[in-house]
């Protein structure tokens, strides 16, 4: 089953070279996001508000788009990105991504711990290396709205930091972000640290 | 319990492969019924099931829903409402008259124009022929009386192919299951089309079918119909519950029976 899911993402990595070797269509890429105002928090129950970053998209290296530039002014710290990663009410990002980093951190003989770091899915690639794979600036794109990053825009990951036209939220969620700016520098430098 | 299993586990696995399959539901491939499927083959969720749940499910002294199974039969000769009636004065042997109705339904209801599942069957001929007051969603009498009625079909294969005055709800019903929902804006088909037998957060995903239905949760230790199953699917999307004998939950059973059909009734299925 593993080395299906790793065929398709070759193939959606190919066709990424590709899409990158052509630059024609791309200025719609550019356009810039107007800062709207939209609150986040975990799991939508309570927390701070918070507004939607102000992002600029370019072209990528392998994939059609990344965002160069920080969301934040603060730089994003990788421990605080894993542990948001991991929290279901957060990132849930063990939901569809196997990480061995994470995977070594589950200590066996605690009940928590080990549900925490070790309950993994395989519905997107493992994650073990993207940090050589993807620049940065792809990273943020992937986390912020995966639509966008990769080829398939029929894509099942979910946008963390966009505003999606989705149906039916539920109420305590409708207008606000799945993670907030710094939320995902945080993941993002984490990321990026999976060589 | 636990000890108990591995006796039947021992035995079991001694026991000729035969003894287990026929109507024990089936844990092989079927082929969809239609051509404009979205599954090339139909696996159970049993199949994605653990060796331990699904033996357990395969046992009726040992299925926890089968304790509601005999509240069913109880009920089902019980005179209730100001008609004086009880299921039996209408329907007889349920063993007869109730064969193989799992498999059809959701179905047309004449007098609602729309179709109803098996749980809003049974309120209707409550307070339509009965006189007496519908059963509550999800309160122990109305699942006895669905499993009940359900299990008269175990092993008979589910047959709703959609047709006539059911066409434009089975559209709806697919349209509801391949569209895009919730915070995190997936679909139904985007985790049980796409991903069934990928881990998610390390539970095997299955096709989502409903032929076990009412089923029995480990987790929740509680019985419960399709409702809580597929609103728990919604919670995990973060998009708004569907309501019980709604007309958008009703046209998704259809949708999720057609898609089913094939597969055999497995009431009460026994789920992690
Ligand atoms: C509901 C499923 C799902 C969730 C939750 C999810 N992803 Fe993904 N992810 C995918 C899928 C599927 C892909 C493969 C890309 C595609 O669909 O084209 C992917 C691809 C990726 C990739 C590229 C991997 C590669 O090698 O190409 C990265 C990086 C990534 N995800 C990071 C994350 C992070 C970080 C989170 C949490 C904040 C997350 N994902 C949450 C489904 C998910
Ligand atoms: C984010 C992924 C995801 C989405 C979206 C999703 N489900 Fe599920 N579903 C699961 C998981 C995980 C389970 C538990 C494992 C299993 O039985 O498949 C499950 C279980 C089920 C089951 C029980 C199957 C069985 O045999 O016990 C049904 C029925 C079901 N889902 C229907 C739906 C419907 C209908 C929708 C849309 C309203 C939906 N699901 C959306 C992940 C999802």
């Amino acid at each position: 089953m593993k080395t299906v899911i790793r065929t398709i993402c070759a193939c959606a990595a190919a066709s990424a070279l590709l899409l990158g070797a052509s630059s024609d269509g791309f200025a719609e890429h550019e356009k810039k996001k107007k800062v709207r105002k939209v609150r986040t928090s975990s799991a939508c129950s309570a927390g701070a508000s918070s507004s939607l970053a102000r992002y600029k998209i370019e072209k990528g290296e392998v994939l059609p788009a990344s965002i160069p530039k920080a969301l934040t002014k603060k730089p994003g710290n990788a421990e605080r990105g894993l542990e948001t990663a991991v929290n279901p009410g957060k990132g849930n990002c063990l939901a569809c991504h196997h990480i061995a980093k994470v995977l070594a951190k589950a200590d066996k003989s605690d009940e928590k711990s080990l549900k925490l770091y070790g309950n993994h899915g395989e519905v997107g690639a493992p994650l073990n290396g993207v940090g050589a794979r993807y620049s940065k600036a792809e990273l943020r794109m992937i986390v912020v709205d995966p639509k966008k990053a990769f080829p398939d825009v029929t894509t099942v990951m979910p946008a963390y930091h966009a505003r999606t036209a989705s149906k039916d939220v539920k109420r305590a969620c409708r207008g606000r972000v799945m993670l907030s700016a710094q939320s995902v520098e945080d993941i993002v430098s984490f990321l990026e640290e999976l060589k | 319990m636990r000890r108990h299993l591995s006796g039947i586990l021992l035995i079991a696995t001694l026991w000729p492969v035969q003894a287990m399959a026929a109507g024990d539901g089936k844990t092989e491939a079927v082929k969809p019924a239609s051509g404009n499927h979205p599954l090339k083959e139909l696996w159970s969720g049993t199949h994605y099931s653990t060796p331990e749940v699904r033996k357990l499910q395969y046992s009726d002294s040992d299925n926890p829903a089968m304790k509601l199974f005999g509240k069913g039969e109880a009920l089902w000769k019980k005179t209730e409402g100001k008609a004086k009636k009880s299921c039996s004065s209408c329907h007889g042997d349920a063993a007869k008259s109730m064969k193989g109705t799992a498999t059809r339904f959701p179905a047309f209801f004449k007098l609602t124009s729309r179709p109803v599942n098996i749980e809003t069957r049974i309120n209707l001929c409550r307070t339509k022929f009965m006189q007496a007051r519908p059963l509550s969603p999800e309160s122990e009498p109305l699942l006895a009386l669905s499993i009940y009625v359900k299990r008269q079909s175990k092993g008979m294969a589910m047959s709703v192919t959609g047709d006539g005055p059911l066409k434009s709800f089975l559209q709806k019903g697919k349209d509801y299951f391949t569209t895009r929902r919730g915070q995190l804006d997936m679909s139904c088909s985007g985790c049980h089309d796409k991903y069934a037998g990928h881990l998610y957060r390390a539970v095997k995903m299955s096709q989502g079918h409903a032929n076990g239905f009412p089923a029995y949760s480990q987790s929740k230790k509680k019985t419960g119909s399709l409702l809580p199953q597929v609103n728990q699917c919604l919670v995990r999307v973060r998009a708004t519950p569907l309501k019980a004998g709604s007309e958008k939950l009703t046209n998704l059973e259809l949708y999720l029976a057609w898609r089913a059909s094939g597969l055999e009734v497995e009431t009460p299925a026994v789920r992690e």
